[in-house]
């Protein structure tokens, strides 16, 4: 069976090539935790409503947090992972990453071979 | 009036299809055409429009709460992305389920119920008749979901 036409609209690349990296990442970033906060109310067992009620807000105030577009408070998350029994922030130290550099020259062998050897060697 | 059924290749991804409708012999599909007409006036809820229509294609699906359903009868699927009180534009969508979406248009939000307002009233009504389309031709079998994936004829003449 025939899939749909895979089209590019140049209305919509024009605006991805605008795209604030800062912006991006906000909206991104409240999405995912509306999905993971939705997902875990599911995986709960509960109603929207008595999720609200264990926090003391109105349903439609997780109507809010939920939509995708809210910009939650640090207070809001806390509360939220500790009644859902989720961790919503991850305060594990990432390992450093280092970067070397390391440089170096091959040489031929003297004699004419067809062996090299390493010289110069720089790493820093 | 003819319509078409097309993927928006920039915004789905792994974890929702994103579709749109080219309606008779337009070159952009609906969605398109709401970009191009609302980013001289909004262009930064347009930006943030197509921001989430992309996070929704590549990170997160369409979540059920992302939408505000019942933008049309019972059963035909017609939401709107979830817009703030303070928010401008109301765009219209038909929501299959958290795997695929298809984005119709809108505009500008100045009035209170739908019928007041006429841009936003043909936008919805024209979904509603693309949503009763595609379901008669799914009860047929001339179309079918494979995954995240819409398949068969994809192509509308309600002059046939």
């Amino acid at each position: 069976m025939k899939q749909a036409r895979v089209v590019r609209s140049p209305a919509i690349a024009a605006i991805l090539e605008q795209r604030d990296p800062a912006q991006t990442n906000r909206v991104e970033l409240r999405m995912m935790l509306s999905a993971k906060i939705y997902e875990a109310i599911q995986q709960k067992g509960i109603s929207k409503k008595q999720f609200a009620e264990m926090l003391g807000q109105q349903p439609s105030v997780v109507t809010k947090w939920l939509s995708g577009t809210h910009n939650f408070t640090a207070d809001t998350l806390a509360d939220i992972q500790r009644v859902l029994e989720i961790a919503l922030f991850n305060f594990e130290e990432q390992p450093k990453q280092e970067k070397i550099a390391i440089a170096f020259e091959l040489v031929r062998k003297p004699a004419a071979t067809e062996e090299f050897e390493i010289a110069n060697l720089s790493v820093s | 009036m003819k319509f078409e059924i097309v993927k928006l290749e920039e915004l789905s991804g792994e974890r929702a299809s994103i579709y749109s409708v080219i309606v008779n012999d337009e070159t952009d599909h609906l969605f398109g055409q709401f970009v191009h007409e609302n980013t001289p006036n909004y262009p930064n809820e347009v930006k943030d429009i197509v921001a989430r229509i992309r996070v929704i294609g590549h990170k997160t699906g369409a979540m059920e709460y992302f939408f505000k359903h019942n933008e049309g009868k019972p059963g035909q699927g017609i939401t709107a992305l979830f817009d703030r009180p303070e928010a401008k534009l109301r765009l219209y969508c038909i929501h299959f389920g958290k795997w695929a979406i298809l984005l119709g248009g809108g505009g500008p939000k100045n009035v209170a119920t739908l019928q007041e307002d006429p841009k936003l009233k043909d936008e919805n009504y024209l979904l509603r008749k693309i949503s009763d389309a595609i379901t008669l031709r799914i009860k047929e079998k001339d179309l079918q979901w494979k995954g995240s994936e819409l398949e068969g004829d994809l192509t509308f003449d309600d002059s046939e």
